[in-house]
């Protein structure tokens, strides 16, 4: 089913991303990601 | 990414997150398809026939509530329920509204995947709160 998003929810959405990815929690998580990626070690254990 | 790329980020104050959060929420409440939902519920609420299928559907489904959930219904049972809920669910304004629900949740799930997609995270699983949470 398409659906038709109104303007002012389009801007509001977009809104609400930017500030989610520019959220201390996100960035937080973002470091932590990229921390457990870059250890080979700990990505074998969860693999 | 790495930490240089990080520290380049500004970051967001939490009332300003906050504020983006109930800003998207209160254009989501005046979305057509959330006015339109609210309309078709209205709708449903005001209309005595459809409430009278539909009380008369719910009695019945508390009533055999036991033999519904150990699927003993007598087959007379069976066709009296179902004939019960097609009353209800043949309802005009019903059908208007579960078609406004519809609508509804297509959109919710539209902005939701647009978020998902953005952030690299699935939105909505991220809010629901976790064994830790």
């Amino acid at each position: 089913m398409q659906t038709v998003v109104a303007p002012q929810l389009q801007e509001a959405t977009h809104l609400l991303i930017e500030n989610l990815l520019a959220s201390e929690a996100f960035i937080e998580y973002q470091h932590a990601h990229a921390r457990l990626n870059a250890d080979s070690e700990s990505c074998a254990l969860l693999e | 990414m790495d930490n240089k790329v990080f520290d380049d980020i500004e970051i967001a104050p939490p009332s300003v997150v906050k504020q983006s959060a109930r800003d998207f929420a209160a254009a989501l409440a005046g979305s057509p398809q959330f006015k339109g939902l609210e309309q078709a519920a209205e709708r449903f609420r005001l209309d005595p026939v459809a409430q009278q299928a539909y009380g008369a559907y719910q009695e019945k489904q508390i009533a055999w509530r036991a033999l519904l959930m150990l699927n003993a219904l007598s087959a007379e049972q069976k066709a009296e329920l179902e004939d019960l809920q097609n009353a209800f669910v043949n309802q005009t304004v019903v059908q208007e509204y579960f078609k406004a629900q519809a609508e509804f949740e297509t959109l919710c799930q539209s902005l939701g995947d647009a978020i998902s997609e953005s952030i690299g995270l699935n939105y909505s699983a991220a809010c629901g709160v976790s064994c830790c949470g």
